[in-house]
């Protein structure tokens, strides 16, 4: 968002600190107390995010086989004694399907995310460094993509490839490297005419380590946020091409695929897909208020963005 | 208009803001001082004294949460620090007219000069928009404004700096106020155009019997205009007499250190410069003794100590000095 | 200035549209083999390479990309296998149902996130902005054919108001746009609401309209509003090309809705390739014919952007 510019600020010809004092006073009374309030939000949504994705990642070690069927018990609402999430239409355990859904779907998101960083930091970085002509095909580049219809093309991707975990990650990769080489370029261009770097550059040091010292620690945070934010996308998009039928097969077990077969017998069963859908919206919240305040927090005069 | 005449009374006027930690930190202390009609009153001092503070202060327009105001302000006799929200609003811009000193930052970038004229003159009164129109034509012309019929429907941003801060003032003079403070409205102008403008503020006082407080840090700007001169340190009035007096005899030295400042830039190239030394003081960080004590040429160990209260002179003038007890 | 301006958007518009049109084209009947695409698995290699010389998918591939190019210029998508129709005349029937979707939730989302965020914005910090922060945060998190799922199970299945599905009534029209507005809505409200907060209280102009006496109320609707809005509308048609760009076809899918999303996921599941194709013409098409319109507003709000 803007700057903000009190009008005291002015007055007083920007002495540094009373324009912090102003925008800190103007977050409204008791902003340490918020700090303390908010802190522990926190700590909370951020143990939901890492809690479902543990549990996704160990939990099946624990519960039944998530592909053992029972017909005679097809169908069984969610109890405390028995399963606890209930089953399916071929009575099989639904906690544990869930459970191997959503590890499945965090396996996919969590490998596209450290692809898509990778590689939309690199080229976003060195794009800035490169300047010149390098530069401007490359962010040209970016843009076009940019610009395409994302999701339906990264159907047509799948459908070329064959469903198939493999080609859900790579359509993803495809289609969600950009946000990060933008974001990388931006900051790194920045970055790049701040003075500091400058002085590194003068005092003769090497490029990399100019890049590895003085740009990259300054990225860390906003990409770290970013990143979390597209963990919460990429869940939600694999589960959107599952969902079509176009992720993982059978026997795999996604998010996506438990809320497709559930909705035929959504009458029925409501749990089949309530309770797949509340794990992913579980993530899908978290993801977003942790990095919501991650924001703010490392900018305070961001106030009133999303007061959490 | 009160019994004794003025238009404007300060009295006790102090701004109180909150710091980092929550401290209270005093911005202003006891700004006292009095506009008469028709009379042109100076505001000088340096960035950082609290003069702009206490414009603001005045009209009521500093963060309400942040900021606490005590004192009096007397408006015609009507105590402005306690005025209703409607009462204020009137006489923000009906009364008494503002302008600053970015006319580009002041004026609403999306809308066009003509909307933002008739906008003010619609706060106010209710004309008929045949008059609204002629009145901003005649407004533009009478501040130097060419072509108006072009300006009105143009946008800030495709004015010069010259032009915008014009079209400001005839924004503040629009409602035919009685007082004009006018912020540091030269500061961001070429110096060519700030003679200009500067001439024009005077000839508009003059020409509509309107009082003026003209705030600014540049002494020679109010040289010849102003016919009291009020002298702002660290929050406090340092000096305040008639401009005469105070420009033949400044009493503080903090005003004979700005004269000799103001006087040299007008000398000839070769001449030593005479700055002052050191920094304006920080609020947050009260000194005992004379505020102005650390850069005074003139200051000895009392200054240090103790705070010098204002003190009526012979000739009618107030200073804040121990030298001149 | 503004022609110029549109002039220089059409022309990389038509550039987006192109690329995206021969992307699909690519990848679809060059990347892999399309004979295989199109085929059951358990054809044998001679059964496609047979099938492969019929369709002319053998002809070296510049001279297929060439025809190609030549036909669609000429608004010739080939036809569609699946519904025996020229591809293009399939795509279009399409047309309609999306358009109304879309136009349907974007105003709700607009109308509804106007007014929400201008509520939160000028009771910020009070109970009520707490709530439409923690609701919008909440649309911006669901999964739009989850919502969708549930709106079903609650109001089609268990209260019965609405239709399950379909396209017909205006009734079966409610939960489609209602699920599609979803998280426009969340994402929209929360940036009215930061905008507005933040020309309030942060821009000198405010200050300098408080002391011409204009009223609070005119400073929040007319100046406030006015200057938020071209973020606003960026935002708004941002959030509006996501929706096309494929956003919708879950929530299609769950609905049965015949929008160009769901025919998509039928041209797909039919391996019609060259419907494929169309359709992504068309999605891309409209997506940037979106965007300029949201580029000409946001040019008419703020004409500094022009320079």
């Amino acid at each position: 968002m803007s700057q903000t510019e009190s009008p005291i600020d002015e007055r007083l010809g920007g002495r540094g600190f009373l324009a912090w004092a102003f925008s800190l006073s103007r977050r409204g009374p008791g902003t340490i107390a918020g700090r303390r309030r908010a802190n522990w939000l926190v700590v909370v949504t951020g143990a939901v995010l890492v809690g479902s994705v543990l549990l996704a990642f160990v939990g099946s070690h624990f519960l039944a086989d998530p592909n053992k069927q029972n017909l005679i018990e097809s169908f069984s609402p969610p109890s405390l004694h028995h399963h606890l999430f209930g089953t399916d239409d071929l009575g099989r355990d639904f906690l544990a399907r869930v459970v191997a859904g959503a590890k499945t779907t965090l396996t996919i998101a969590v490998i596209a995310d450290v692809l898509v960083l990778a590689i939309g930091v690199t080229v976003g970085t060195a794009a800035a460094l490169a300047g010149g002509v390098v530069e401007e095909v490359i962010m040209r580049f970016v843009d076009l993509v940019y610009s395409l219809p994302g999701l339906l093309m990264t159907l047509v991707i799948v459908f070329v490839l064959g469903p198939s975990a493999h080609s859900v990650v790579i359509a993803l990769v495809v289609d969600g490297w950009l946000v990060f080489a933008r974001l990388a370029h931006g900051l790194t261009k920045t970055l790049r005419r701040s003075a500091f770097v400058e002085f590194a550059r003068i005092s003769g040091a090497k490029r990399w380590r100019v890049v590895r010292s003085h740009v990259l620690p300054h990225l860390a945070s906003p990409v770290l946020t970013v990143a979390t934010l597209e963990l919460a996308r990429l869940a939600l998009a694999e589960s959107t091409l599952s969902f079509l039928g176009l992720g993982v097969q059978p026997p795999a077990v996604s998010l996506g695929m438990l809320l497709e077969a559930g909705e035929n017998n959504m009458a029925v069963a409501w749990w089949l897909v309530t309770l797949p859908g509340l794990y992913l919206v579980l993530i899908i919240l978290s993801a977003n208020v942790l990095a919501s305040w991650v924001r703010i927090a490392s900018d305070p005069l961001q106030a009133g963005v999303v007061d959490v | 208009m009160s019994a004794t005449g003025e238009l404007l009374r300060v009295r006790d006027l102090s701004v109180r803001v909150r710091g980092r930690r929550g401290e209270s930190i005093r911005l202003t202390h006891d700004v006292a001082f009095d506009v008469r009609p028709g009379e042109i009153v100076g505001l000088v001092g340096e960035s950082g004294s609290g003069k702009s503070v206490t414009a603001s202060a005045i009209l009521d327009l500093l963060p309400r949460r942040s900021t606490a105001i005590s004192g009096s302000v007397r408006w015609r006799g009507e105590e402005l620090l306690t005025a209703s929200a409607s009462r204020l609003r009137a006489i923000r811009g009906g009364e008494i007219g503002l302008i600053t000193q970015d006319a580009l930052a002041a004026l609403d970038p999306v809308f066009t000069v003509g909307h933002q004229l008739s906008e003010a003159v619609g706060s106010h009164r209710r004309l008929p928009r045949g008059e609204v129109r002629e009145l901003s034509l005649r407004l533009l012309s009478e501040v130097g404004i060419s072509d108006p019929e072009r300006r009105l429907r143009q946008y800030p941003f495709e004015l010069s700096g010259g032009m915008r801060q014009r079209v400001l003032l005839a924004i503040a003079l629009c409602n035919a106020p009685h007082l004009l403070i006018a912020d540091e409205p030269t500061t961001a102008l070429d110096v060519t155009i700030q003679a200009q403008l500067v001439k024009l503020l005077a000839r508009e006082a003059k020409e509509r019997g309107m009082a003026m407080v003209l705030i600014t840090h540049d002494l020679r700007l109010v040289a010849g205009l102003c016919d009291e001169i009020v002298v702002m340190y660290g929050g406090r009035i340092v000096e305040r007499g008639s401009a005469r007096v105070v420009y033949r005899t400044p009493s503080h030295p903090y005003t004979r250190a700005l004269l000799d400042c103001a006087v040299m830039l007008e000398s000839e190239p070769g001449t030593a410069l005479k700055p002052i030394p050191g920094t304006a003081p920080d609020p947050a960080e009260p000194q005992p003794g004379c505020v102005f004590a650390p850069r005074c040429a003139f200051a000895f160990d009392r200054c240090h100590t103790e705070a010098p209260v204002l003190r009526r002179l012979s000739d009618g003038r107030v200073a804040a000095c121990h030298l001149s007890e | 200035m503004v022609s110029r301006f549109l002039a220089r958007r059409i022309a990389l518009g038509v550039g987006v549209i192109a690329t995206a049109t021969l992307i699909a084209w690519l990848l679809v009947y060059a990347l892999g083999s399309p004979a295989n695409l199109m085929l059951p698995i358990s054809a044998t290699p001679a059964q496609v390479a047979r099938f492969s010389h019929q369709m002319g998918f053998d002809k070296p591939m510049p001279e297929r990309l060439g025809h190609f190019i030549e036909r669609a210029v000429h608004g010739d998508f080939g036809t569609s296998y699946w519904q025996s129709e020229p591809a293009v005349r399939v795509v279009v029937s399409r047309l309609p149902a999306e358009l109304l979707l879309i136009g349907g939730a974007m105003l709700v989302a607009y109308v509804l996130s106007l007014v929400l965020g201008v509520i939160a914005a000028r009771r910020a910090g009070g109970a009520l902005d707490r709530l439409i922060v923690a609701v919008s945060i909440v649309g911006v998190s669901m999964p739009a054919f989850w919502l969708a799922e549930l709106l079903i199970v609650a109001f089609a299945v268990h209260f019965r108001w609405f239709p399950v599905g379909g396209y017909g009534s205006f009734k079966a029209a409610i939960l489609p746009i209602l699920a599609t507005a979803a998280l426009p809505l969340g994402r929209l409200t929360q940036i009215v609401r930061s905008a507005v907060l933040d020309e309030q209280t942060n821009r000198v102009h405010i200050t300098s309209l408080r002391a011409r006496g204009v009223s609070e109320r005119r400073i929040l609707f007319v100046h406030a509003v006015r200057n938020a809005s071209a973020a606003i509308v960026t935002m708004g048609g941002w959030e509006m090309g996501r929706l096309l760009a494929g956003f919708t076809v879950t929530i299609e899918v769950v609905f049965g809705w015949p929008g160009l999303g769901h025919l998509a996921i039928d041209a797909i599941q039919q391996r019609d390739l060259p419907l494929i194709v169309a359709d992504v013409f068309f999605v891309s098409t409209v997506l940037v014919a979106l965007n300029i319109v949201v580029d000409l507003f946001r040019v008419l709000l703020d004409r500094r952007i022009v320079l």
